[in-house]
């Protein structure tokens, strides 16, 4: 028990420098500043326009986590359960949304309407103009259409994980006696309701604090009401306090989510893994409905950014001006995804040990640094770290600030992930460990380790994503010299010609695609010359 | 072993961006693709490295100038290039800069900097009507921007959010112009004939060059841009014989207590100079020249042939301050 408080102290030992004694440092400034103003905090928190904000917040995240699960369920289970052709393709095409940053993703999706894009034109011909088609997106409906855009196909792919990890040699006992459709609704389904009602929650949480795609439409939602009150008014005490529903909000969800998890105790046992073929007389219409999906979500409005007169002498040009950018985000990215990584196993093997009595603070830590806002983030850190000694000064103009900003707001990540594996590994492999003599670390890194490989894979590949995407903090604290690729995309778009806007966004897409597509077409080769 | 040694070597370069002797840091509000080419210039030119922050309007200048007041106690910054008068005012009411008058201050009009030095312009914008050609003719066209409460020009009309950027400071200058009472009716009679708010002037370019709205308030190197682009769309600057024309000079400003202070000051000698207003005239944001006997290439206007808005930049920033609060309420209502 010794090492877990020791793994303990490290974890709050960083997420204290990370983040929480900033916050700590900004929450009591600004309550002090609060005190003194004479703003009275319930009346402002009551105003009518506060309550609208709130309420078009939880709306937008339950109709987007709703639509994202339930969608994202159909996907998850034709990719995990379904013989398809090119599934690889259709897979990384999913990854596409989590690549573009979603201010961009957003201008795309509108212009998938304009009157000279392709589906632009077929609803003008149907009479659906585009100011008709505008006026339907404003607010509500285009924030949600987009944000289920990008949820969707994460939630599917995280759902065909989930459910991968169901023993296959159950799942054909059971084929043997019922229908596909009940083996989902009686046997997957349950089995990964830990998991599914674990993704609603993120979900829920990741729209309750969007604000750029809720901005693009025009919809208000709380996080634009932090910004106003920070970026207009200046008042960083008002701008904190406007941030309380988002808190209280996510509190109420963690609360919501531990009773729910905890009466769901369901462990899978993951025996081995085999083909499924789920479906098969239906899988050409589940094939299809997956394609349009993808081509109505994601290569209609990507297409748009390649089709704006990206030569390859202009590309090459982009490349040669941005390798700095692309070099920074690359390594920062990589780096970041790997202490995610590292750190959310440390707290996922905290939180799943039953003996640790502080294992729910665990996830209270990772969704508190998750929903607090990204300018609150931002301006907490300048006003902690940006002191007149060497070794604050060191943190606060080097890159590593940045660093700290991933680490303490996308740790939620990895610690799901791996601790849904963990939770679902059976005990006996530990058992079997300590029979033998091995020591808790031994056991760790040769049983438990090697046992949730895929899940530190997924864990690595969907940090480096998100780290490489961010753009909320960095903006904020970026040091003067070093732009990360979408920081340069972002100042870019506001007045540069709409190619060169397009040409870094396909930049972008095209840093992650070339090497995964590179590292598929590999395994492909090997696999065949193997089979040879 | 091996891993954990490349990790830690991959830490070390990325803390590895340490003070340099011989730099200047400048945060700049101006867009990234105008003002970088003239750091770059900056940095052949004196072989003073230049580290630059960008920010853009689009952010809600929510970046640089929060960080600069952030910064206030322990300053990282040298020189500060705003977009417009307003931020460096700003920051001058909240002591943030110093005083400092470049060389060739004295060829720019008085209008155009700050009696104490706080700041000196420099290559202006001008606030303007953006409209889509295929909606409008030329005949339709307001001569001002009074008219546009007019019912003939009912939901055909864009203006960025007023709380943000210049579409606030033309906003305080209305109200200095008109006066207080006149500027609130003309924006509630704005918003009542169906006024679109939109988040910043580059929406509103995209949304009136693709036609969604006949016309727009924004700024002119926004219209540059759509004209490059090769859009459907002309611009007027309206009030032409009214209140005038919003003229917006970028700022410079040195910042107090810079920890490179006198490469600070090379680079605002540099900003204010013939060199530079020629660089960003020619440019596509098709910026004024201030200096006295700077003439941009052709089809960029010279600052005389405007009838520029006669106000004092300072009134208007403390104007700004006065309104936020009615200009959220508008907004919201």
């Amino acid at each position: 028990m010794k090492r877990h408080f020791a793994l303990f102290a490290v974890i709050v030992f960083f997420f204290l420098l990370f983040g929480l004694l900033p916050i700590i440092f900004l929450v009591i400034r600004s309550v002090q500043e609060f005190l003194a103003s004479d703003t009275h905090l319930i009346v402002y928190l009551l105003k009518k326009s506060n309550l609208d904000l709130i309420k078009n917040s939880l709306s937008l995240s339950l109709i987007v986590s709703g639509i994202s699960l339930s969608v994202g369920v159909f996907f998850g289970t034709i990719l995990w359960g379904v013989q398809l052709r090119f599934k690889k393709l259709f897979k990384l095409s999913l990854l596409i949304p989590l690549i573009i940053p979603p201010y961009i993703y957003s201008i795309c999706f509108e212009r998938m309407f304009y009157k000279e894009s392709l589906l632009g034109g077929l609803l003008s011909i149907l009479g659906l103009g585009e100011q008709t088609i505008q006026s339907i997106l404003h607010g509500m409906t285009g924030s949600a259409i987009v944000l289920c855009g990008i949820f969707i196909p994460i939630t599917s792919l995280i759902v065909s994980t989930l459910f991968s990890r169901i023993s296959s040699s159950m799942i054909d006992a059971a084929r043997t006696c019922s229908s596909d459709f009940r083996i989902m609704l009686r046997i997957v389904l349950p089995f990964s309701k830990h998991g599914l009602i674990s993704i609603f929650f993120v979900i829920f949480l990741l729209t309750l604090a969007q604000l750029e795609i809720p901005n693009f439409f025009s919809l208000n939602v709380i996080p634009f009401e932090v910004l106003t009150q920070f970026a207009a008014f200046h008042n960083y005490s008002l701008s904190m306090m406007a941030s309380l529903p988002l808190f209280l909000l996510s509190l109420i969800i963690f609360m919501m989510e531990v009773i729910l998890i905890k009466k769901s105790d369901l462990l899978a046992n993951k025996v081995k893994l085999g083909k499924m073929d789920l479906f098969h007389s239906s899988r050409t219409l589940f094939a299809l409905s997956l394609f349009i999906f993808i081509f109505i979500l994601i290569y209609l409005p990507i297409g748009n950014l390649f089709s704006r007169n990206l030569s390859l002498t202009f590309m090459v040009q982009l490349i040669s001006e941005s390798t700095t950018e692309i070099w920074n985000s690359l390594y920062l990215a990589f780096l970041g995804a790997t202490f995610l990584t590292l750190f959310g196993l440390a707290m996922a093997l905290l939180k799943t040990d039953r003996r640790f009595p502080f294992k729910s603070s665990i996830d209270f830590f990772s969704i508190f640094s998750f929903i607090f806002p990204n300018i609150i983030l931002g301006l907490a850190l300048i006003l902690f770290w940006n002191q007149e000694n060497p070794l604050s000064s060191f943190f606060y103009t080097s890159s590593l600030i940045i660093l700290f900003a991933y680490l303490f707001h996308f740790n939620i990540f990895p610690q799901r992930i791996l601790s849904d594996h963990l939770k679902q590994l059976p005990r006996s492999i530990e058992e079997a460990g300590m029979l033998a003599g091995a020591g808790k670390i031994k056991r760790i890194i040769f049983l438990i380790l090697p046992n949730i490989k895929e899940s530190i894979i997924t864990s690595f590949l969907l940090s480096f994503l998100f780290c490489l995407g961010e753009i909320g903090t960095t903006i904020f604290i970026y040091p003067p010299g070093f732009q990360t690729l979408p920081i340069k995309i972002f100042t870019m778009a506001a007045n540069s010609p709409e190619h060169v806007v397009s040409g870094l966004a396909v930049l972008l897409i095209l840093l992650i695609l070339i090497p995964a597509v590179s590292v598929l077409v590999i395994q492909e080769m090997r696999r065949k010359y193997a089979h040879h | 072993m091996k891993i954990m040694k490349w990790i830690l070597m991959a830490v070390l370069m990325v803390s590895s961006c340490s003070r340099d002797k011989n730099v200047v840091v400048v945060y700049t509000s101006e867009d990234q693709q105008f003002s970088q080419p003239v750091l770059k210039d900056f940095e052949k030119e004196t072989g003073i490295q230049v580290k630059a922050l960008y920010d853009t309007e689009e952010t809600k200048s929510t970046g640089i100038l929060n960080r600069l007041i952030a910064e206030k106690n322990n300053p990282q910054a040298d020189v500060f290039w705003s977009g417009d008068p307003m931020r460096s005012i700003l920051l001058k009411r909240k002591g943030i800069t110093a005083s400092y008058t470049p060389k060739n201050a004295q060829n720019i009009p008085k209008l155009f900097k700050d009696k104490e030095g706080h700041y000196t312009g420099f290559s202006a914008r001008v606030r303007a009507l953006i409209y889509n050609k295929n909606l409008l003719s030329k005949d339709q066209l307001p001569k001002s921007i009074l008219e546009l409460t007019d019912p003939k020009w009912k939901n055909k009309v864009a203006i960025a959010n007023p709380l943000f950027g210049t579409t606030s400071f033309h906003i305080a200058a209305l109200f200095i112009v008109m006066g207080d009472e006149k500027a609130k009716d003309y924006l509630l009679k704005l918003k009542a004939n169906g006024l679109h708010i939109l988040k910043s002037n580059g929406d509103v370019r995209r949304k009136v060059a693709s036609g969604q709205i006949p016309i727009g308030f924004t700024d002119s190197d926004d219209i540059n841009v759509a004209l490059l682009d090769h859009k459907s769309v002309g611009f007027i600057y309206p009030d032409e014989n009214g209140i005038g024309t919003l003229v917006m000079p970028n700022t410079v400003s040195l910042i107090k207590g810079s920890p490179n202070n006198q490469n600070a000051k090379l680079l605002i000698d540099y900003l204010i100079s013939k060199k530079v207003e020629l660089k960003l005239a020619q440019m596509e944001c098709a910026q004024i020249p201030l200096l006295a006997g700077v003439h941009g290439p052709k089809g960029v206007l010279s600052i005389q042939s405007i009838q520029s808005m006669k106000i004092d930049y300072e009134a208007a920033a403390i104007k700004l301050t006065e309104i936020l609060g009615f200009l959220k309420q508008w907004i919201e209502d």
